[in-house]
């Protein structure tokens, strides 16, 4: 589906985001560097009939060059030459930024705590996407994958909140 | 055995409608099923809140300002294409839906508090009128000067007649009762006092929205030049409520 580019857009390009930092950064920066890059290929994607995957496509590949950047300064070696990992206390959590119910903050603490994939296609269910538009930004090859991933996560997502 | 996913999607409320008595049955008759259900009951609506509070949140400084950057990409786009599907309407703003749709109607029409006649002075130019006039007969388009001016500015200088959001509510309201074939009415009417009449042709799913299309039931005569023209639109349902996709010319 062709999307409206609007504060919705923006503010669904949030919720998609929180899936994919997965706590690691800033979901606003995510989106924000996202729609920069949006806005100034606006010739090449303004007609796009699925503007929402290409930023969301953006997105992953903004977080991973974040990750990538992150690991090349903050990974430092102890006196005998094993690796430490070096924790960024500036690392932005958007629970700092926003402010939902205890319901809701709740279920976004146990989608954090979940593995990479449930949390990816959680955050995109959340957003109400069809399980089409999951699959192409996603990037699984078959809808049955889709399904059955969904299926699993929620499941598992009931057992943490329960 | 059914499969897991299938309950998923009926407690979601997007399994087809023909596999539903089957999931239905099958989780009456087990109580894991049932369970089932319940738990993508339960998760379904976790995160339909969760999404809803996330997007009800104010947007930092940053993305605010990226907004308005796209206020001001959302004007309308107007593309002609060899008298084709010409509009790529859903990145458009309504009222530049509007001024494009207002171009069909032959000898002007009347919509709220506009009518609109040819200058019987020097110029060409339309004017904007307090009440219902007659259209002169040589007046086939309004706002259209000359045969050379292009699209875009015609559409310019129209859009800002034309009540997008009447004719949306017109439509909405009818749209979901009507056969194909069905004729309707909606209240634009022509300069004659005529009620515009359309046609649901046909119904289309379009990547997972309930899309219509319908057509004038006439062709209609877009410009001074043009001999008469087929058009038809396409509607869909976005967040339950019809929006105008896209306007299909052909001769």
């Amino acid at each position: 589906m062709t999307e409206k580019l609007d504060e919705n857009f923006i503010k669904s390009l949030v919720v998609i985001a929180l899936g994919i930092v997965r706590g690691k950064s800033d979901p606003y920066e995510l989106v924000n560097g996202a729609m920069e890059y949006l806005i100034s290929n606006k010739e090449k994607y303004m007609d796009h009939p699925n503007i929402k995957a290409i930023a969301v496509l953006k997105m992953k590949g903004l977080f991973i060059d974040g990750i990538r950047k992150n690991q090349k300064f903050s990974s430092m070696t102890d006196d005998e030459g094993n690796d430490l990992q070096v924790v960024d206390e500036k690392q932005a959590d958007i629970s700092d930024q926003i402010s939902l119910s205890n319901e809701c903050n709740k279920v976004l603490s146990a989608i954090k705590n979940m593995g990479e994939k449930c949390q990816e296609i959680l955050m995109l269910a959340s957003e109400g996407m069809s399980m089409q538009e999951m699959q192409e930004i996603t990037e699984v090859k078959s809808l049955g994958t889709v399904l059955s991933r969904l299926s699993n996560c929620r499941k598992e997502l009931k057992g943490l909140v329960a | 055995m059914i499969d897991e996913t299938k309950i998923m999607q009926y407690a979601d409320g997007t399994l087809p409608v023909e596999d539903h008595e089957e999931v239905k049955k099958a989780i009456e008759a087990d109580p894991k099923l049932k369970e089932l259900y319940n738990t993508f009951k339960e998760t379904g609506d976790l995160l339909f809140k969760l999404g809803n509070e996330i997007k009800s949140q104010p947007l930092p400084k940053n993305l605010q300002d990226k907004v308005d950057i796209l206020k001001t990409l959302n004007k309308p786009i107007v593309k002609e294409s060899n008298s084709l599907n010409f509009f790529g309407l859903f990145n458009i703003q309504p009222a530049g839906m509007a001024a494009a749709f207002a171009m069909f109607f032959v000898g002007g029409i009347y919509v709220d508090n506009f009518i609109s006649g040819k200058d019987v002075g020097k110029s060409n130019q339309v004017k904007a009128l307090s009440q219902k006039v007659e259209a002169p007969k040589d007046l086939k388009f309004r706002g259209m000067p000359s045969a050379d001016e292009d699209l875009s500015t015609r559409v310019t200088n129209l859009y800002r007649y034309f009540n997008a959001d009447q004719f949306i509510q017109d439509i909405n309201s009818k749209l979901d009762s009507l056969e194909i074939n069905d004729e309707f009415e909606s209240s634009l009417e022509d300069n004659d006092g005529k009620k515009v009449k359309f046609i649901l042709v046909e119904n289309f799913d379009a990547s997972g929205n309930n899309c219509k299309k319908v057509a004038f039931n006439e062709p209609l005569k877009l410009s001074s030049n043009d001999q008469g023209s087929d058009v038809s639109l396409d509607i869909c349902k976005v967040n339950n409520n019809y929006e105008i996709t896209s306007i299909n010319l052909s001769k």
